[in-house]
């Protein structure tokens, strides 16, 4: 009942008609640069989220999401990989594991130009389904081939049905003049040019098939790693977190290197670190206007308080208390921050869609991996930048409201 | 012995600035007012009217002395406490009418209903029929600025009486109209207080106004005499 009271009075005094309008214009101000604060925040946010976002979308699209290694990069044996998959199947989450093949080679095709490559070789029955993107299924490669990127099938001078070569240097044979470099040369026919999203990987991956990554390696083994599949509800970070304390527990002593889980984001986690710290660092500059935007508040409160200065004398000889002074002054500080924090979300997520549908964003996508900047709508980030943003104005508000009990209301009426 | 008293205030001390500024306003002024009673104050300017008033009206603490309304010694009890009283057993009537300027004649006249926790509705019903006594009837809507400066002071009688306070304090409330205007708010005090039975505390520089008081006290070197 009084908080309607309260209210209603907070309302007429921030929107108040007296003075021509100098107080609501005051207010409306100090509404508008909470609103730019907020709107600043929920944008900047969006964007470095969303570029975040498309890169790990990008990187998920060739990357399963977890993977099995042995520290120190040594091969998988057929048993270790008996052994890690027994292990590792009895999660109910985890839906398939595939040994992978990945080394770093020299290709050369059709132009004369050469180019290191990083050859991963899967099982194409199962690596292609582990994705979250679909570059890889969608190809519907089988049998012996390789997929390769834009850029690279350009710089080689190969496209689909064309054969590249695949030179791989082993130092392995002792000679007297220390370890001697051994070359094995494997042709592979093209399946497939596909566009990985991520110019790195176009201009220096090629995907293959089991059998001729094996041919790459003198000594015959059977993977390098494995990637682990996992159904779309898992967290990859704790379940690879728990799937590593298993086979740290169940390792048996013998000639075996203990595996370890990598999740796929915690694989690149400087990277994901880099943005997050990117992202820290310009919310701290914005995070300065909503503080400016909140100074601003305060003179505005301060003003409202100020010209209401007798009325707030004349509310108490009426026998308004002093708690209703001081939620009263606080009140307008929420009204105004809510305010505030709503219409600069709205015209945030305005922005922000204006931007996606018809300014897109494009990036050199040999400087930032990705060519196109989203930003993403996220209703919780949107939530908790308001809610920050009315709690600090409430706060705000508190040192005016304080105020304004202290004076006497003898001396507020005695003013004309 | 104040029972028979609806505001009673005993020896009352009061007094500003200090060193070269010190002040004594208020050196023990006493003063009984019973139900229905109308008593004006008088005095020069500068001789305490106003603070006397304000003291009485619980909105400045003495520094000696007891005001009690009703049975309570207001200035022992808590500020809620005395929040409370003012409400609902002291009414203020202002030079200047002190309406507040973001609220029609109506809320004006309806707002110490609404701070003591009443409906809006009830608040508004008796304030319109308050309203209608004081000849403002049809003026409920405006704002205190569209209105004139007989009729700000009007609502303002209205607005000191809506909740049937034991005692009104009208500091001149008279001061800043013309004689006509003068008249028909005077004219209406009297009235109300006559047909609520109302206590009226009037400090005034009109001996008109103050000759038609029941009882007229002189305020005089802080002291209250009759
Ligand atoms: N806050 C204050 N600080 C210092 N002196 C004050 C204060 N308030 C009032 N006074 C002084 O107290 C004296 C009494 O003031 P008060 O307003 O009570 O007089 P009054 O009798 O109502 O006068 P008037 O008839 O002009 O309204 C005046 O001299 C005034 O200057
Ligand atoms: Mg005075």
């Amino acid at each position: 009942m009084k908080l309607s009271l309260i209210i209603r009075i907070s309302l007429r005094q921030i929107f108040s008609r007296s003075n021509s309008g100098f107080v609501r214009t005051v207010s409306s101000l100090s509404i508008a640069g909470i609103a730019i604060g907020v709107a600043a925040l929920v944008i900047l946010n969006s964007f470095m989220d969303g570029f975040s976002g498309s890169i790990l979308e990008q990187l998920s699209a060739i990357h399963p999401p977890m993977e099995i290694r042995i520290p120190g990069g040594y091969a998988f044996k057929p048993e270790d990989i008996r052994f890690a998959e027994s292990l590792a199947l009895m999660s109910e989450s985890i839906t398939s594991i595939s040994p992978v093949l990945e080394k770093t080679v020299v290709a050369a095709g059709n132009s004369g130009d050469v180019a290191g490559v990083r050859v991963r070789g899967v099982d194409w029955d199962i690596e292609p389904s582990l994705v979250s993107g679909e570059r890889l299924s969608e190809l519907n490669v089988s049998g012996q081939g390789a997929v390769l990127g834009k850029a690279l099938s350009e710089r080689l001078g190969v496209s689909q049905g064309d054969i590249i070569r695949l030179a791989s240097t082993d130092a392995t044979q002792f000679s007297a003049m220390g370890r001697l470099l051994v070359d094995t040369i494997v042709s592979v026919s093209v399946s497939a040019v596909t566009d990985f999203g991520i110019d790195e990987y176009n201009s220096a991956i090629i995907i293959t098939d089991l059998t001729t990554a094996s041919l790459l390696f003198r000594n015959p083994i059977a993977a390098t790693s494995l990637s682990v599949g996992l159904v779309q509800e898992a967290d990859p970070v704790r379940e690879a977190e728990s799937i590593t304390a298993e086979l740290r527990e169940s390792y048996i002593a013998g000639d075996s290197e203990y595996m370890v889980c990598d999740a796929f984001i915690l694989t690149h986690r400087n990277l994901f670190a880099a943005l997050g710290l990117e992202k820290t660092g310009m919310t701290i500059v914005l995070a300065l206007i909503s503080v400016v935007a909140l100074l601003n508040l305060l003179s505005a409160l301060n003003m409202i308080a100020i010209e209401h200065r007798r009325d707030t004398g004349v509310l108490r000889s009426m026998g308004a208390s002093p708690r209703l002074i001081i939620s009263t002054g606080l009140m307008q500080g929420g009204i105004i921050g809510l305010t505030g924090a709503l219409t600069g979300s709205a015209f945030a997520v305005f922005v922000i869609t204006v931007i996606n549908e018809f300014f897109p964003i494009r990036l050199d996508s040999s400087v930032y991996w990705i060519d196109l900047l989203p930003g993403e709508v996220q209703p919780m980030l949107i939530l908790s930048i308001g809610f920050a943003t009315v709690a600090a104005c409430l706060i705000t508000s508190l040192f005016p409201a304080i105020h304004a009990i202290k004076i006497s209301p003898s001396e507020a009426v005695r003013y004309e | 012995m104040s029972d028979n008293y609806v505001l009673s205030a005993v020896d009352i001390w009061k007094s500003y600035g200090k060193g070269a500024t010190f002040l004594s306003i208020l050196r023990g002024a006493c003063i009984e007012i019973s139900a229905g009673e109308v008593v004006s104050i008088v005095g020069p300017s500068g001789s305490g009217k106003s603070t006397f008033l304000h003291v009485c009206g619980v909105l400045d603490p003495p520094e000696k002395g007891t005001v009690s309304v009703g049975c309570m010694d207001v200035w022992t009890v808590s500020e809620s406490r005395r929040a409370k009283i003012r409400n609902s057993e002291l009414g203020f009537i202002f030079q200047f009418h002190h309406l507040l300027d973001e609220f029609t004649m109506l809320e004006n006249v309806a707002m110490p209903s609404m701070l003591a926790g009443c409906s809006r509705k009830d608040a508004f019903d008796s304030a319109a029929v308050l309203l209608e006594e004081v000849g403002l009837s049809g003026r409920e809507q405006h704002f205190p600025s569209e209105s004139s400066g007989g009729e700000r002071q009007r609502a303002a009688v209205a607005r000191a009486l809506i909740l049937s306070p034991s005692v009104v304090l009208a500091d001149e409330p008279t001061g800043n109209l013309d004689s006509a205007n003068s008249r028909i708010v005077e004219d209406l005090m009297f009235e109300l207080a006559a047909r609520r039975n109302q206590a009226f505390i009037i400090a005034t520089h009109s001996i008109e106004l103050a000759g038609r008081a029941h009882r007229c006290l002189t305020l005089d070197d802080g002291i209250l005499r009759s």
